[in-house]
Protein backbone atom coordinates (compact mmCIF):
# COMPACT_ATOMS: atom_id res chain seq x y z
CA UNK A 1 0.00 0.00 0.00
CA UNK A 2 0.95 3.62 -0.38
CA UNK A 3 -0.32 6.87 1.06
CA UNK A 4 -2.50 9.06 -1.09
CA UNK A 5 -0.96 12.45 -1.82
CA UNK A 6 -3.78 14.69 -2.96
CA UNK A 7 -3.19 17.84 -4.98
CA UNK A 8 -5.94 20.08 -6.28
CA UNK A 9 -6.37 21.48 -9.74
CA UNK A 10 -8.65 24.51 -9.78
CA UNK A 11 -9.21 27.51 -12.00
CA UNK A 12 -8.31 29.57 -8.95
CA UNK A 13 -7.21 28.80 -5.44
CA UNK A 14 -5.86 25.29 -6.05
CA UNK A 15 -2.38 23.84 -5.95
CA UNK A 16 -2.24 24.16 -9.74
CA UNK A 17 -4.42 25.55 -12.52
CA UNK A 18 -3.06 23.64 -15.53
CA UNK A 19 -2.92 19.85 -15.56
CA UNK A 20 0.37 19.77 -17.45
CA UNK A 21 2.11 22.13 -15.03
CA UNK A 22 1.14 19.74 -12.25
CA UNK A 23 2.55 16.80 -14.22
CA UNK A 24 5.81 18.63 -14.79
CA UNK A 25 6.12 19.67 -11.15
CA UNK A 26 5.51 16.23 -9.68
CA UNK A 27 6.91 13.70 -12.14
CA UNK A 28 9.04 11.35 -10.13
CA UNK A 29 9.54 7.79 -9.01
CA UNK A 30 6.39 7.27 -6.95
CA UNK A 31 7.75 4.02 -5.51
CA UNK A 32 10.67 5.82 -3.85
CA UNK A 33 9.22 9.29 -3.32
CA UNK A 34 7.65 9.77 0.10
CA UNK A 35 4.69 11.61 1.50
CA UNK A 36 4.37 12.85 5.08
CA UNK A 37 1.53 14.65 6.79
CA UNK A 38 2.08 17.97 8.53
CA UNK A 39 0.11 20.51 10.53
CA UNK A 40 0.72 23.58 8.40
CA UNK A 41 3.41 25.49 6.54
CA UNK A 42 5.50 28.17 8.19
CA UNK A 43 6.91 30.52 5.58
CA UNK A 44 7.01 29.00 2.11
CA UNK A 45 8.49 25.93 0.48
CA UNK A 46 8.28 26.34 -3.27
CA UNK A 47 8.18 23.36 -5.61
CA UNK A 48 11.52 21.65 -6.16
CA UNK A 49 13.09 23.15 -3.03
CA UNK A 50 15.90 21.29 -1.28
CA UNK A 51 14.74 20.26 2.19
CA UNK A 52 16.35 18.72 5.28
CA UNK A 53 14.98 16.86 8.27
CA UNK A 54 16.12 18.71 11.39
CA UNK A 55 16.29 15.56 13.53
CA UNK A 56 16.99 12.80 11.04
CA UNK A 57 19.37 14.80 8.91
CA UNK A 58 17.63 13.32 5.87
CA UNK A 59 17.72 15.39 2.70
CA UNK A 60 15.63 15.53 -0.41
CA UNK A 61 13.72 17.63 -2.90
CA UNK A 62 10.25 18.79 -1.92
CA UNK A 63 8.26 18.36 -5.09
CA UNK A 64 5.21 20.01 -3.60
CA UNK A 65 3.70 20.98 -0.28
CA UNK A 66 -0.06 21.10 0.21
CA UNK A 67 -1.81 22.47 3.27
CA UNK A 68 -1.57 19.07 4.95
CA UNK A 69 1.06 16.98 3.15
CA UNK A 70 4.56 17.21 1.74
CA UNK A 71 5.87 15.05 -1.12
CA UNK A 72 9.62 14.54 -1.22
CA UNK A 73 12.09 12.76 -3.45
CA UNK A 74 14.67 11.65 -0.86
CA UNK A 75 18.34 12.12 -1.53
CA UNK A 76 19.78 10.66 1.67
CA UNK A 77 18.58 9.34 5.00
CA UNK A 78 15.01 8.74 6.15
CA UNK A 79 12.66 11.51 7.21
CA UNK A 80 10.73 10.83 10.37
CA UNK A 81 7.60 11.86 12.16
CA UNK A 82 7.70 14.81 14.54
CA UNK A 83 10.61 16.61 12.96
CA UNK A 84 10.93 19.94 11.28
CA UNK A 85 11.43 19.50 7.55
CA UNK A 86 12.85 22.74 6.40
CA UNK A 87 13.97 24.72 3.42
CA UNK A 88 15.35 27.34 5.81
CA UNK A 89 15.45 26.18 9.41
CA UNK A 90 12.88 27.87 11.65
CA UNK A 91 11.80 30.08 8.73
CA UNK A 92 10.41 27.97 5.89
CA UNK A 93 9.34 24.58 7.18
CA UNK A 94 6.69 22.04 8.09
CA UNK A 95 6.64 19.71 11.09
CA UNK A 96 5.90 16.16 10.04
CA UNK A 97 3.13 14.30 11.80
CA UNK A 98 3.48 10.91 10.14
CA UNK A 99 6.18 8.53 9.09
CA UNK A 100 7.14 8.65 5.41
CA UNK A 101 5.33 6.34 3.01
CA UNK A 102 5.46 5.80 -0.74
CA UNK A 103 3.09 7.81 -2.87
CA UNK A 104 -0.18 7.21 -4.66
CA UNK A 105 -0.81 10.49 -6.43
CA UNK A 106 -4.36 11.76 -6.62
CA UNK A 107 -5.19 14.83 -8.67
CA UNK A 108 -8.50 16.21 -7.52
CA UNK A 109 -9.99 18.63 -10.02
CA UNK A 110 -12.34 20.92 -8.21
CA UNK A 111 -14.43 24.06 -8.43
CA UNK A 112 -16.05 25.44 -11.57
CA UNK A 113 -14.23 26.11 -14.83
CA UNK A 114 -15.29 29.01 -17.02
CA UNK A 115 -12.35 28.52 -19.39
CA UNK A 116 -10.74 25.52 -21.05
CA UNK A 117 -7.45 24.01 -20.01
CA UNK A 118 -5.74 24.36 -23.39
CA UNK A 119 -2.45 22.55 -22.80
CA UNK A 120 -2.17 18.91 -23.81
CA UNK A 121 -1.26 16.47 -21.05
CA UNK A 122 1.78 14.24 -21.45
CA UNK A 123 2.32 11.76 -18.63
CA UNK A 124 5.88 10.65 -19.14
CA UNK A 125 9.07 10.23 -17.14
CA UNK A 126 7.48 8.74 -14.00
CA UNK A 127 7.96 5.45 -12.25
CA UNK A 128 4.59 4.13 -11.17
CA UNK A 129 3.49 0.86 -9.60
CA UNK A 130 0.38 -1.12 -8.79
CA UNK A 131 0.08 0.72 -5.45
CA UNK A 132 1.89 3.82 -6.64
CA UNK A 133 -0.43 4.91 -9.41
CA UNK A 134 -1.59 8.27 -10.71
CA UNK A 135 -5.28 9.02 -10.39
CA UNK A 136 -7.03 12.02 -11.90
CA UNK A 137 -10.65 12.79 -11.21
CA UNK A 138 -13.00 15.76 -11.00
CA UNK A 139 -15.27 16.33 -8.04
CA UNK A 140 -18.99 16.63 -8.62
CA UNK A 141 -18.58 20.40 -9.07
CA UNK A 142 -15.98 20.04 -11.82
CA UNK A 143 -17.43 17.00 -13.52
CA UNK A 144 -19.63 16.77 -16.60
CA UNK A 145 -23.12 15.36 -16.26
CA UNK A 146 -22.66 12.86 -19.08
CA UNK A 147 -23.14 15.54 -21.73
CA UNK A 148 -20.38 17.94 -22.83
CA UNK A 149 -20.36 20.91 -20.50
CA UNK A 150 -18.83 24.17 -21.74
CA UNK A 151 -19.59 26.37 -18.77
CA UNK A 152 -18.66 24.81 -15.44
CA UNK A 153 -17.01 21.39 -15.81
CA UNK A 154 -13.29 20.89 -16.34
CA UNK A 155 -12.41 20.37 -20.00
CA UNK A 156 -9.13 19.81 -21.75
CA UNK A 157 -9.44 21.38 -25.20
CA UNK A 158 -6.32 21.48 -27.30
CA UNK A 159 -5.06 21.42 -30.86
CA UNK A 160 -2.00 19.44 -29.78
CA UNK A 161 -2.00 15.80 -30.85
CA UNK A 162 -2.64 13.76 -28.81
CA UNK A 163 -4.64 15.67 -26.24
CA UNK A 164 -3.44 13.19 -23.60
CA UNK A 165 -0.50 10.84 -23.87
CA UNK A 166 -0.11 8.19 -21.19
CA UNK A 167 3.37 6.73 -21.36
CA UNK A 168 3.36 5.25 -17.85
CA UNK A 169 2.05 1.93 -16.62
CA UNK A 170 -0.32 2.73 -13.78
CA UNK A 171 -2.64 5.63 -14.52
CA UNK A 172 -6.35 6.08 -13.88
CA UNK A 173 -8.36 8.88 -15.44
CA UNK A 174 -11.97 9.41 -14.47
CA UNK A 175 -14.63 11.75 -15.75
CA UNK A 176 -12.61 14.16 -17.90
CA UNK A 177 -13.87 16.01 -20.93
CA UNK A 178 -11.24 15.80 -23.65
CA UNK A 179 -11.50 17.56 -26.99
CA UNK A 180 -8.85 17.53 -29.68
CA UNK A 181 -9.25 20.41 -32.14
CA UNK A 182 -6.21 19.35 -34.16
CA UNK A 183 -6.75 18.31 -37.76
CA UNK A 184 -8.49 14.97 -37.95
CA UNK A 185 -6.67 14.41 -41.19
CA UNK A 186 -3.40 14.61 -39.21
CA UNK A 187 -4.33 11.83 -36.82
CA UNK A 188 -5.84 13.91 -34.03
CA UNK A 189 -6.16 11.71 -30.96
CA UNK A 190 -7.95 12.00 -27.65
CA UNK A 191 -6.18 9.71 -25.19
CA UNK A 192 -3.29 7.67 -26.51
CA UNK A 193 -1.77 5.00 -24.31
CA UNK A 194 1.75 3.84 -24.99
CA UNK A 195 3.24 1.56 -22.38
CA UNK A 196 5.25 -1.62 -22.71
CA UNK A 197 4.53 -3.31 -19.43
CA UNK A 198 2.45 -6.46 -19.61
CA UNK A 199 1.24 -5.95 -16.06
CA UNK A 200 0.29 -2.32 -16.57
CA UNK A 201 -3.06 -1.06 -15.35
CA UNK A 202 -4.52 1.85 -17.27
CA UNK A 203 -8.10 2.88 -16.60
CA UNK A 204 -10.05 5.38 -18.63
CA UNK A 205 -13.44 5.70 -17.02
CA UNK A 206 -16.42 7.98 -17.55
CA UNK A 207 -14.74 10.41 -19.93
CA UNK A 208 -16.22 12.29 -22.84
CA UNK A 209 -13.89 12.39 -25.83
CA UNK A 210 -14.61 14.30 -28.99
CA UNK A 211 -12.78 15.38 -32.12
CA UNK A 212 -13.67 18.70 -33.66
CA UNK A 213 -10.74 19.43 -35.96
CA UNK A 214 -10.79 19.80 -39.71
CA UNK A 215 -10.62 17.20 -42.44
CA UNK A 216 -11.58 13.57 -42.79
CA UNK A 217 -10.22 11.48 -39.92
CA UNK A 218 -7.11 9.57 -40.86
CA UNK A 219 -6.51 5.98 -39.78
CA UNK A 220 -5.09 6.73 -36.34
CA UNK A 221 -7.43 9.57 -35.41
CA UNK A 222 -8.91 7.75 -32.42
CA UNK A 223 -10.73 8.75 -29.25
CA UNK A 224 -8.94 6.19 -27.10
CA UNK A 225 -6.07 4.36 -28.69
CA UNK A 226 -3.92 1.68 -27.21
CA UNK A 227 -1.59 -1.04 -28.41
CA UNK A 228 -2.00 -4.77 -27.87
CA UNK A 229 0.87 -4.79 -25.38
CA UNK A 230 -0.99 -2.56 -22.92
CA UNK A 231 -3.53 -3.52 -20.29
CA UNK A 232 -6.43 -1.10 -20.56
CA UNK A 233 -9.87 -0.85 -19.03
CA UNK A 234 -12.09 1.60 -20.92
CA UNK A 235 -15.50 1.89 -19.32
CA UNK A 236 -18.44 4.28 -19.35
CA UNK A 237 -16.82 6.59 -21.90
CA UNK A 238 -18.58 8.56 -24.60
CA UNK A 239 -16.50 8.95 -27.75
CA UNK A 240 -17.51 10.72 -30.95
CA UNK A 241 -16.16 12.43 -34.04
CA UNK A 242 -13.02 10.28 -34.49
CA UNK A 243 -11.98 7.63 -36.96
CA UNK A 244 -12.50 5.00 -34.26
CA UNK A 245 -14.18 5.82 -30.97
CA UNK A 246 -12.08 3.27 -29.09
CA UNK A 247 -9.29 1.43 -30.85
CA UNK A 248 -7.23 -1.48 -29.58
CA UNK A 249 -4.44 -1.69 -32.13
CA UNK A 250 -2.49 -4.86 -32.76
CA UNK A 251 1.22 -4.19 -32.41
CA UNK A 252 2.83 -7.59 -32.65
CA UNK A 253 3.35 -8.16 -28.93
CA UNK A 254 0.43 -9.37 -26.92
CA UNK A 255 -0.37 -8.90 -23.28
CA UNK A 256 -3.38 -9.58 -21.12
CA UNK A 257 -6.60 -7.88 -20.30
CA UNK A 258 -8.01 -5.34 -22.66
CA UNK A 259 -11.44 -4.39 -21.50
CA UNK A 260 -14.22 -2.26 -22.98
CA UNK A 261 -17.33 -2.06 -20.83
CA UNK A 262 -20.39 0.13 -21.23
CA UNK A 263 -18.97 2.67 -23.64
CA UNK A 264 -21.06 4.72 -26.05
CA UNK A 265 -19.40 5.44 -29.40
CA UNK A 266 -21.20 7.54 -31.97
CA UNK A 267 -20.49 9.31 -35.25
CA UNK A 268 -17.02 7.89 -35.78
CA UNK A 269 -15.80 7.76 -39.34
CA UNK A 270 -14.67 4.15 -39.24
CA UNK A 271 -15.59 2.08 -36.18
CA UNK A 272 -17.29 2.74 -32.91
CA UNK A 273 -15.06 0.11 -31.28
CA UNK A 274 -12.20 -1.54 -33.11
CA UNK A 275 -10.30 -4.47 -31.64
CA UNK A 276 -7.53 -5.84 -33.82
CA UNK A 277 -6.70 -8.94 -31.80
CA UNK A 278 -3.37 -10.10 -30.42
CA UNK A 279 -4.33 -9.86 -26.78
CA UNK A 280 -4.30 -12.84 -24.44
CA UNK A 281 -7.59 -11.79 -22.92
CA UNK A 282 -9.97 -9.23 -24.40
CA UNK A 283 -13.44 -8.64 -23.08
CA UNK A 284 -15.96 -6.43 -24.86
CA UNK A 285 -19.26 -6.05 -23.02
CA UNK A 286 -22.29 -3.78 -22.81
CA UNK A 287 -21.06 -1.29 -25.40
CA UNK A 288 -23.41 0.81 -27.48
CA UNK A 289 -22.24 1.85 -30.93
CA UNK A 290 -24.47 3.74 -33.30
CA UNK A 291 -24.18 5.94 -36.38
CA UNK A 292 -20.57 4.97 -37.00
CA UNK A 293 -19.61 3.86 -40.50
CA UNK A 294 -19.14 0.40 -38.99
CA UNK A 295 -20.19 0.08 -35.38
CA UNK A 296 -18.01 -2.88 -34.35
CA UNK A 297 -14.92 -4.45 -35.88
CA UNK A 298 -13.74 -7.09 -33.43
CA UNK A 299 -11.05 -9.63 -34.27
CA UNK A 300 -11.57 -12.71 -32.13
CA UNK A 301 -12.03 -11.22 -28.66
CA UNK A 302 -12.17 -13.79 -25.87
CA UNK A 303 -15.47 -12.64 -24.53
CA UNK A 304 -18.28 -10.46 -25.80
CA UNK A 305 -21.72 -10.11 -24.36
CA UNK A 306 -24.61 -7.75 -24.94
CA UNK A 307 -23.08 -5.18 -27.28
CA UNK A 308 -25.62 -3.22 -29.30
CA UNK A 309 -25.21 -1.76 -32.75
CA UNK A 310 -27.28 0.39 -35.04
CA UNK A 311 -25.97 -1.63 -37.95
CA UNK A 312 -25.42 -5.36 -38.44
CA UNK A 313 -22.00 -5.60 -36.78
CA UNK A 314 -22.72 -6.34 -33.11
CA UNK A 315 -21.22 -9.70 -32.16
CA UNK A 316 -24.61 -10.50 -30.64
CA UNK A 317 -27.04 -11.14 -33.44
CA UNK A 318 -30.02 -10.24 -31.30
CA UNK A 319 -28.62 -6.78 -30.66
CA UNK A 320 -28.01 -5.74 -34.26
CA UNK A 321 -29.83 -2.98 -36.13
CA UNK A 322 -31.19 -1.54 -32.90
CA UNK A 323 -32.35 1.97 -32.12
CA UNK A 324 -30.31 3.72 -29.44
CA UNK A 325 -32.93 6.49 -29.28
CA UNK A 326 -30.53 9.10 -28.00
CA UNK A 327 -32.07 11.98 -26.10
CA UNK A 328 -30.75 14.61 -28.53
CA UNK A 329 -28.55 13.09 -31.20
CA UNK A 330 -28.17 16.36 -33.14
CA UNK A 331 -27.16 18.14 -29.96
CA UNK A 332 -24.58 15.47 -28.99
CA UNK A 333 -26.62 14.37 -26.02
CA UNK A 334 -26.10 10.62 -26.16
CA UNK A 335 -28.05 9.76 -23.05
CA UNK A 336 -30.79 7.35 -23.94
CA UNK A 337 -34.50 8.07 -23.99
CA UNK A 338 -37.37 5.89 -22.84
CA UNK A 339 -37.76 4.16 -26.20
CA UNK A 340 -34.13 3.05 -26.45
CA UNK A 341 -33.48 -0.59 -27.29
CA UNK A 342 -30.50 -0.40 -24.91
CA UNK A 343 -32.65 -0.38 -21.81
CA UNK A 344 -32.55 -3.47 -19.58
CA UNK A 345 -30.68 -5.72 -22.00
CA UNK A 346 -27.16 -5.39 -20.60
CA UNK A 347 -25.06 -7.75 -18.53
CA UNK A 348 -24.64 -7.13 -14.81
CA UNK A 349 -20.93 -6.46 -14.36
CA UNK A 350 -21.07 -5.48 -10.71
CA UNK A 351 -19.16 -8.62 -9.76
CA UNK A 352 -16.70 -8.43 -12.61
CA UNK A 353 -13.22 -9.60 -11.70
CA UNK A 354 -11.40 -7.24 -14.07
CA UNK A 355 -13.00 -3.94 -13.23
CA UNK A 356 -15.17 -2.87 -10.33
CA UNK A 357 -17.45 -0.06 -11.35
CA UNK A 358 -17.73 1.21 -7.78
CA UNK A 359 -14.03 2.15 -7.90
CA UNK A 360 -14.82 5.46 -9.57
CA UNK A 361 -13.87 8.08 -6.96
CA UNK A 362 -16.44 10.52 -8.30
CA UNK A 363 -19.16 7.96 -7.66
CA UNK A 364 -20.76 8.48 -11.00
CA UNK A 365 -20.97 4.93 -12.28
CA UNK A 366 -23.59 3.39 -10.04
CA UNK A 367 -26.10 1.11 -11.70
CA UNK A 368 -29.03 -0.78 -10.33
CA UNK A 369 -31.49 -3.40 -11.45
CA UNK A 370 -31.05 -4.83 -14.90
CA UNK A 371 -28.19 -3.03 -16.56
CA UNK A 372 -28.60 -1.00 -19.74
CA UNK A 373 -26.12 -1.03 -22.59
CA UNK A 374 -23.83 1.94 -23.11
CA UNK A 375 -22.53 4.67 -20.83
CA UNK A 376 -25.93 5.56 -19.44
CA UNK A 377 -28.35 3.75 -17.22
CA UNK A 378 -31.89 4.90 -17.77
CA UNK A 379 -34.48 5.23 -15.05
CA UNK A 380 -37.91 6.74 -15.05
CA UNK A 381 -38.48 8.93 -12.03
CA UNK A 382 -41.54 10.44 -10.44
CA UNK A 383 -43.65 12.63 -12.66
CA UNK A 384 -42.55 10.91 -15.79
CA UNK A 385 -39.30 12.79 -16.04
CA UNK A 386 -36.53 10.46 -17.14
CA UNK A 387 -32.86 10.99 -16.48
CA UNK A 388 -29.82 8.79 -16.66
CA UNK A 389 -29.31 6.91 -13.41
CA UNK A 390 -25.72 8.06 -13.35
CA UNK A 391 -26.92 11.63 -12.95
CA UNK A 392 -29.60 10.56 -10.51
CA UNK A 393 -27.16 8.71 -8.31
CA UNK A 394 -24.72 11.53 -8.56
CA UNK A 395 -27.26 14.04 -7.34
CA UNK A 396 -28.36 11.85 -4.48
CA UNK A 397 -24.81 11.36 -3.31
CA UNK A 398 -23.51 14.86 -3.80
CA UNK A 399 -26.62 16.90 -3.25
CA UNK B 1 1.07 39.60 -24.56
CA UNK B 2 1.68 36.17 -23.17
CA UNK B 3 3.00 34.45 -20.10
CA UNK B 4 5.04 31.25 -20.18
CA UNK B 5 5.31 28.69 -17.40
CA UNK B 6 8.81 27.24 -17.43
CA UNK B 7 10.04 23.90 -16.13
CA UNK B 8 12.39 24.95 -13.33
CA UNK B 9 13.48 21.47 -12.26
CA UNK B 10 16.70 19.82 -13.28
CA UNK B 11 16.56 18.08 -16.64
CA UNK B 12 15.22 14.54 -16.50
CA UNK B 13 14.10 11.96 -19.03
CA UNK B 14 12.60 13.86 -21.96
CA UNK B 15 12.09 17.05 -19.96
CA UNK B 16 14.69 19.83 -19.82
CA UNK B 17 15.15 22.65 -17.37
CA UNK B 18 13.83 25.74 -19.14
CA UNK B 19 11.19 23.95 -21.21
CA UNK B 20 8.16 26.07 -22.01
CA UNK B 21 5.51 23.93 -20.34
CA UNK B 22 2.49 26.05 -21.09
CA UNK B 23 1.46 29.41 -22.46
CA UNK B 24 -1.37 31.58 -21.23
CA UNK B 25 -2.64 35.09 -22.00
CA UNK B 26 -1.21 37.97 -20.04
CA UNK B 27 -2.87 38.31 -16.66
CA UNK B 28 -3.79 34.63 -16.38
CA UNK B 29 -4.67 33.56 -12.84
CA UNK B 30 -1.78 31.25 -11.95
CA UNK B 31 -1.75 29.36 -8.67
CA UNK B 32 0.75 30.28 -5.96
CA UNK B 33 2.76 27.17 -6.82
CA UNK B 34 2.90 28.12 -10.48
CA UNK B 35 3.89 31.78 -10.15
CA UNK B 36 7.56 31.11 -9.35
CA UNK B 37 7.83 29.39 -12.74
CA UNK B 38 6.11 32.03 -14.87
CA UNK B 39 7.75 34.67 -17.06
CA UNK B 40 6.30 37.51 -19.10
CA UNK B 41 6.78 37.69 -22.85
CA UNK B 42 5.03 40.91 -23.88
CA UNK B 43 6.33 41.01 -27.43
CA UNK B 44 4.13 38.20 -28.69
CA UNK B 45 0.39 37.65 -28.77
CA UNK B 46 -1.08 34.67 -26.99
CA UNK B 47 -2.39 33.28 -30.29
CA UNK B 48 1.09 33.33 -31.76
CA UNK B 49 2.71 32.00 -28.60
CA UNK B 50 0.68 28.81 -28.22
CA UNK B 51 2.97 26.98 -30.63
CA UNK B 52 5.76 27.16 -28.03
CA UNK B 53 4.12 24.50 -25.88
CA UNK B 54 4.43 21.81 -28.54
CA UNK B 55 6.03 18.43 -27.79
CA UNK B 56 8.21 16.70 -30.35
CA UNK B 57 7.23 13.32 -31.83
CA UNK B 58 9.03 11.37 -34.52
CA UNK B 59 5.94 11.08 -36.71
CA UNK B 60 2.65 12.04 -35.12
CA UNK B 61 0.62 10.58 -37.98
CA UNK B 62 2.11 7.11 -37.62
CA UNK B 63 0.56 4.16 -35.80
CA UNK B 64 2.88 4.45 -32.83
CA UNK B 65 4.42 7.93 -32.59
CA UNK B 66 7.48 8.13 -30.36
CA UNK B 67 7.81 11.11 -28.02
CA UNK B 68 11.26 12.56 -28.62
CA UNK B 69 11.17 15.62 -26.38
CA UNK B 70 8.65 16.92 -23.95
CA UNK B 71 8.95 20.35 -25.50
CA UNK B 72 10.40 21.78 -28.67
CA UNK B 73 11.15 25.19 -27.15
CA UNK B 74 12.89 26.39 -24.01
CA UNK B 75 14.32 29.44 -22.28
CA UNK B 76 17.93 29.36 -21.17
CA UNK B 77 18.55 28.75 -17.46
CA UNK B 78 20.50 31.94 -17.00
CA UNK B 79 17.76 34.12 -18.41
CA UNK B 80 15.00 32.34 -16.54
CA UNK B 81 16.67 32.34 -13.15
CA UNK B 82 14.75 34.55 -10.73
CA UNK B 83 12.92 36.57 -13.39
CA UNK B 84 9.55 35.13 -12.56
CA UNK B 85 6.11 36.45 -11.83
CA UNK B 86 6.53 36.19 -8.07
CA UNK B 87 9.85 38.04 -7.95
CA UNK B 88 10.58 41.72 -7.52
CA UNK B 89 12.58 41.94 -10.73
CA UNK B 90 10.25 40.81 -13.47
CA UNK B 91 12.08 40.79 -16.76
CA UNK B 92 10.29 41.18 -20.08
CA UNK B 93 11.41 38.33 -22.23
CA UNK B 94 11.65 38.58 -26.00
CA UNK B 95 10.99 36.10 -28.75
CA UNK B 96 14.72 36.01 -29.35
CA UNK B 97 15.16 34.57 -25.85
CA UNK B 98 13.34 31.41 -26.94
CA UNK B 99 15.57 28.53 -27.94
CA UNK B 100 14.47 26.00 -30.52
CA UNK B 101 15.87 22.65 -29.47
CA UNK B 102 17.54 20.52 -32.09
Amino acid sequence: MATKFTVTLQASGGDYSVLQTLETALDSNLTTAVVLSHGGITGAITDASAVTGATSGATGTALHVTATQIMITPTSGTFQTGEQIYKTINVNYVTSSSAPDSVQLTVKIDDTWSSNDTTALTIDGWTTGSANYIEIYPTSTARHSRVWNTTTAYRLVTSTIPAILIAEEYVRIYGLQVECTGAKSSAARGIRINTNNATSDIRIIGCILRATGSGTPSEFCNGIQTLSRCHLVAADNISYGWNNGICFLYEGTSTTNQIAYNNTCVDNNNNGIRYEGGTTYANIQNNLCSNNTTDFTLTSPDSTTTNMSGDATSPQTGLRNKDAAFTDYAGDNFTISSTSDAIDVGTDLSGDSYYTFSDDPAGNQTRSGTWDIGAFEYVSVEGGLSIPVAMNSYRQRRG
Amino acid sequence: MAEFLIDNRESRSLKEKGDIVCVRPDGYLWSDSEKPKVIKVPSISYANAVKYEQPVYDDIESKNPILIRHRKYKISDTLFNGNTLDSNKIKSFKITDIITKT
